[in-house]
C-alpha cells in the first residue's frame, strides 16, 4: 500500500500547556494553568456577533503538540461590543495591548461563564496559539525532525541546512542494480529533420 | 433575515421507501445534506461501480458529531454502503472545506471511528486554533497511509465514476493564507461535482474529419461551501464563460472551450448559509441551477442567516424580474429553492435533503430530523414531482 508520510512517533503528555505571554514591554506575565481553565478562540465575527469556541485548557506532549480533551469545542455566541469592551479591560489590566477582535483571536478564560462579569481571569494567548497551530499543521503532514524543535513558543534555532532536513524527504536506499553491457551501437541513419542527430 | 415559507405539506408523501428507490437506481449519485442548523455536514454517496458493483461515500463537512457517523452506520445497514469492505475503501473522500468550528466539530470523531476506512482527506491548508484542528491533524499524522492534500481551483480528481474539480479556494488566495489577510471563509474548498464520466472510444476516422466527438450527457452539483465574494471574484476569472454572440471571432472562442460553461450545474449548494457575504447574482446566473439548497436554521441562528438580500438575489438569478417590480418571498414551488431549515404547512421538519440524482431523473427527499437527531429512512418523504 501507499504510504504518503512517515510513521508517527508516539509522545506523551508532559502536563498542561504552559505559552510564554508577554506584556506590552515585554516581560513575561505569570501564569500557571489549571485544568479548569478554558481555551477560548474567536471562531467566527460576522457585523455585531461573535461566536466563541470554547473547550478544556489543553495539555502539551513531548513534541510540543498541544493536545486536547476528545470532547473538542462548545460554541458559545456574544455580542461583539460587549466582548471588544471587556478584552481591552482585561488585556489593560494585565499588560497586554488592546486591538480590535479577530478571528482566530485565542484566550485563556479563568472561571468562563456565559456572562463575563464573571470571568477571573482573562489573558491573550493569541501568539503562542498561532505558532502551535501552524507547526500542528506541519507537523502532521511534513515530519519535521524533532530533534531541531525547540519547545513550543519558542523561535527555532538556526541550524545548517544539511542537519535540519526533513528525514521523511530522503528517498529509501535501494541496491545499486548491476548494469547489463548493452550491444554495439549500430551506426545511425541520422534524422531525415536533423541529418547531424 | 426571512424565515422560509412553510411548504404545502400535500407535496410530500411516504407511501415510497427511500432504501429501495436508491436500490433500483445503481446508475445513481445519492446527495444528503444534513440538518445540522447553522453548520454544513454532506455526504455524497457515489454511483455504483466495479463486480460486485458496490458504492463508496465521499463527505463534505461534519457539522457535528451525531450526524454524519449515524448517517454512515445507516447506509451501512440498508446495504447501500459497505463499511467494512477490505477490498476499496468505503470513504473514498472526506473534505473539511475550512477549518470554522461549524464545519470540523466533530472531524475528530469521525476519523477516530471510521479513519481506517477513508482513503483520502482534503483541507485548503488554512491553519486555525481550534481545538478541533488540533485533533483532525494528530488523526493525520497518526495515519501515514491516508492521502492529504491541499487543492486549489482547477484541481481535477477522478473517483468511481465522477469527477470532482476543486473551484476555490484560487491558487492566488492560497498563497496569501499565512497571515490574517485572508479571510477564513474565503479559504474555503468549493467544489464542482460531475457525473456520470464515462471513458468513451473515439472514433479516429470521423475525428480526423472534423466530426464532434459526442460526450454523454452528465448531471453536476456545486458544493458552495463558506467561500465569500473574494473568493467568487476568482473563481469566476479562474473557471471564464465567454458569452457567444454570432460574430465569428466570439464563436471560435466559444468553440475553443467546447461551449461549455465550466461553472453551470444542475444543484447549488449556497455557500455560508445564506449569508449576503457568500453568494452573489453573477455566481448564482452562471451556475444555473435547477436546484438551489441552503443549509441553515429558519430564523432563531445567532447570525440572522439567511439574509434577505441573499434568498432575494438567488430568486433574481434564477426567475428573474427583470424590472417588474419586488419579488414575493413567498414560496414558490417552481424555483426548487429548499432550506434544511424547511418545515411543512402542518408545522412538522422537513430537515435533511436527499436527491437521488441520475441523468434522466432527480428525486428528492425529506426525513424529518432536527439538528441533533439521526436521519432516519424510514420516515422519508418523497416530494411529489421529480425536479428533473
Amino acid at each position: 500500500m501507499y504510504q504518503q508520510r512517515a510513521e508517527p512517533r508516539t509522545t506523551d503528555l508532559v502536563g498542561l500547556w504552559e505559552p510564554e505571554i508577554l506584556r506590552t514591554d515585554e516581560k513575561v506575565i505569570e501564569f500557571a494553568p489549571e485544568p479548569e481553565d478554558m481555551y477560548v478562540v474567536l471562531d467566527e465575527l460576522i457585523s455585531d456577533q461573535v461566536r466563541l469556541a470554547v473547550s478544556p485548557w489543553p495539555h502539551v506532549d513531548e513534541a510540543g503538540r498541544l493536545r486536547f480533551s476528545g470532547s473538542g469545542s462548545e460554541p458559545v455566541g456574544f455580542g461583539r461590543d460587549e466582548l471588544q469592551t471587556e478584552l481591552d479591560l482585561r488585556r489593560v489590566s494585565e499588560g497586554q495591548q488592546p486591538r480590535p477582535l479577530r478571528i482566530g483571536d485565542v484566550l485563556m478564560v479563568r472561571g468562563f461563564g456565559e456572562k463575563t462579569e464573571g470571568w477571573d481571569r482573562v489573558l491573550d494567548v493569541t501568539a503562542p496559539a498561532r505558532k502551535a497551530a501552524s507547526r500542528a499543521g506541519l507537523r502532521a503532514v511534513a515530519q519535521v525532525d524533532e530533534s531541531a524543535a525547540g519547545p513550543v513558543g519558542a523561535e527555532p534555532e538556526n541550524t545548517d541546512a544539511e542537519a535540519s532536513e526533513p528525514i521523511w524527504r530522503r528517498a529509501p536506499v535501494q541496491p545499486t542494480p548491476t548494469p547489463t553491457a548493452r550491444p554495439p551501437a549500430e551506426a545511425s541513419p541520422g534524422s531525415v529533420s536533423n541529418a547531424a542527430v | 433575515m426571512a424565515k422560509p415559507k412553510p411548504v404545502p405539506a400535500g407535496k410530500l408523501d411516504q407511501a415510497d421507501s427511500f432504501v429501495e428507490h436508491v436500490k433500483a437506481r445503481p446508475d445513481a449519485l445519492v446527495y444528503f445534506l444534513c440538518n445540522v442548523g447553522d453548520a454544513d455536514a454532506q455526504l455524497v454517496l457515489l454511483p455504483e461501480l466495479g463486480t460486485p458493483a458496490k458504492r463508496q461515500a465521499v463527505i463534505v463537512d461534519v457539522g457535528r458529531s451525531d450526524k454524519i457517523p449515524p448517517l454512515l452506520q445507516s447506509l451501512d445497514t440498508e446495504q447501500l454502503l459497505d463499511l467494512d469492505d477490505a477490498t476499496t475503501d468505503p470513504i473514498a473522500l472526506v473534505v473539511a472545506t475550512h477549518p470554522h468550528l461549524d464545519h470540523v466539530r466533530g472531524l475528530p470523531e469521525l476519523f477516530a471511528l471510521h479513519g481506517d476506512r477513508i482513503a483520502e482527506y482534503w483541507d485548503p491548508g488554512y491553519y486555525h486554533v481550534l481545538a478541533e484542528y488540533h485533533q483532525t491533524m494528530l488523526e493525520v499524522e497518526s495515519r501515514p497511509d491516508l492521502v492529504y492534500a491541499q487543492p486549489t481551483s482547477g484541481f481535477r480528481r477522478w473517483i468511481s465514476d465522477v469527477a470532482i474539480t476543486v473551484l476555490s479556494p484560487s491558487v492566488q488566495l492560497r498563497n496569501r493564507y499565512d497571515s490574517y489577510g485572508i479571510e477564513i471563509n474565503d479559504s474555503s474548498i468549493s467544489l464542482r461535482i460531475e457525473f456520470p464520466v464515462h471513458r468513451y472510444l473515439e472514433d479516429r476516422q470521423k475525428t480526423e474529419e472534423g466530426e464532434t466527438i459526442q460526450t454523454p450527457p452528465t448531471r453536476a452539483l456545486v458544493l458552495g461551501a463558506d467561500a465569500q465574494t473574494t473568493s467568487w471574484s476568482y473563481v469566476l476569472g479562474d473557471f471564464p464563460f465567454l458569452f457567444k454572440s454570432d460574430t465569428p471571432a466570439a464563436k471560435a472562442i466559444a468553440a475553443a472551450q467546447g461551449n461549455v460553461d465550466l461553472l453551470r450545474s444542475d444543484v447549488l449548494k449556497v455557500s455560508h448559509h445564506g449569508s449576503k457575504h457568500g453568494v452573489n447574482l453573477e455566481l448564482v446566473e452562471r451556475v444555473g441551477p435547477k436546484v438551489t439548497l441552503v443549509s441553515s436554521v429558519g430564523e432563531e441562528g445567532q447570525f440572522n442567516f439567511p439574509h434577505t438580500v441573499a434568498q432575494e438575489l438567488i430568486r433574481e438569478a434564477i426567475n428573474p424580474t427583470e424590472g417588474l417590480g419586488d419579488h414575493p418571498l413567498d414560496y414558490l414551488p417552481d424555483m426548487n429553492l429548499f432550506y434544511t431549515a424547511d418545515i411543512d404547512t402542518s408545522n412538522a421538519t422537513l430537515g435533511t435533503i436527499g436527491l437521488v440524482m441520475s441523468v434522466d431523473a432527480c428525486s428528492m427527499w425529506r426525513f424529518g430530523d432536527e439538528p441533533d437527531h439521526v436521519v432516519d429512512f424510514t420516515k422519508a418523504r418523497r416530494w411529489e414531482v421529480d425536479l428533473w
